[in-house]
């Protein structure tokens, strides 16, 4: 508003303009703070203000690359199409435990597309046992029994 | 069982698309022991692999493990503000990115979602399945199958 303009006297147009345009309060928070929140709410797992704030920033402040960013990674899920089983290791090592694990139960065994590495009780020393053997890479460790 | 049934209209119909075992105590590093390890492969990744993550229905967000953040790193230019997490490792910096993962089955389909994942090199742990990816898919987790003494469990998942 125009501090000087008296009472009755009409405003010039620009005069008119400038105090239509006059961002309110909560703009100007907005404007401000809005990233900050939207990180803070985010961090916190606040996702459910995190999407109204975003919502009132795209209403109030309009597009930007910042905000078409946060609104990309919480967009709906993209549903993708399914593709064929493709798991072969692990049908090996899942056929081994369901034939030969029962003399290891209780134990932890080290696997490699179905073949046993070795078995300990002590995941610890299975593994130092793999390293000296030079077998460690890409082995599975999996205890037999929970 | 390999797959659960639902009720739909008095027929029963396939609850999941897939299922694969789980890998329980999964000891993913020295000393490091997955509770729950699941397969999983970023099918974006050149020359990529299976690895077994943490299944952490505790985690509000998945995140990238050790050895796939240098894949990404390398075709990634993230572009989004820099946050940070508590993890059980301490506060970490990172970003979040929309990254395709790929649920490996054993028995009927992979399960492949789009979903969001904290990408950050501060993270030296395995890549975790949390909440941002589990909230879009159905899940079941059967210790049980077929029997306590034979197998580690079954991961059973669906859209």
């Amino acid at each position: 508003m125009n501090d000087n303009l008296t009472a009755g006297t009409p405003a010039p147009l620009t005069q008119v303009a400038e105090t239509t345009n006059n961002p309110s309060p909560r703009t100007l928070e907005l404007a401000k703070n809005w990233s900050e929140d939207v990180k803070r709410l985010v961090e916190t797992g606040r996702l459910v203000e995190m999407r109204e704030l975003l919502e009132e920033v795209s209403q109030t402040l309009g597009p930007s690359d910042k905000l078409a960013y946060w609104q990309r990674i919480f967009a709906k899920p993209k549903k993708l199409p399914s593709t064929p089983a493709s798991s072969v290791g692990n049908h090996a090592n899942v056929a081994w435990i369901r034939r030969q694990s029962r003399p290891y139960y209780g134990q932890w065994v080290a696997l490699r597309e179905g073949v046993l590495l070795g078995a300990n009780d002590d995941p610890n020393a299975l593994r130092q046992q793999l390293q000296e053997a030079g077998t460690y890479p890409g082995a599975v460790f999996i205890k037999i029994g929970g | 069982m390999a797959y659960l049934y639902e009720k739909e209209n008095h027929h029963w119909v396939t609850w999941n698309g897939g299922s694969n075992v789980f890998y329980p105590f999964h000891e993913d590093a020295p000393g490091e022991i997955l509770i729950i390890g699941i397969e999983c492969i970023f099918p974006l990744l050149k020359d990529t692999a299976v690895e077994i993550a943490l299944l952490d229905t505790g985690a509000q967000y998945s995140v990238v493990g050790r050895n796939s953040y240098a894949a990404w790193s390398q075709i990634l230019q993230p572009t989004g503000d820099v946050i940070k997490m508590s993890t059980r490792r301490g506060l970490i910096k990172g970003v979040l990115e929309r990254l395709e993962i790929s649920l490996v089955a054993d028995i009927g389909e992979s399960l492949n979602l789009e979903t969001v994942f904290f990408l950050s090199e501060e993270w030296t742990g395995p890549t975790v399945i949390g909440f941002s990816t589990l909230a879009q898919m159905r899940m079941a987790l059967d210790p049980f199958y077929p029997n306590p003494a034979a197998e580690p469990g079954r991961f059973l998942f669906g859209q």
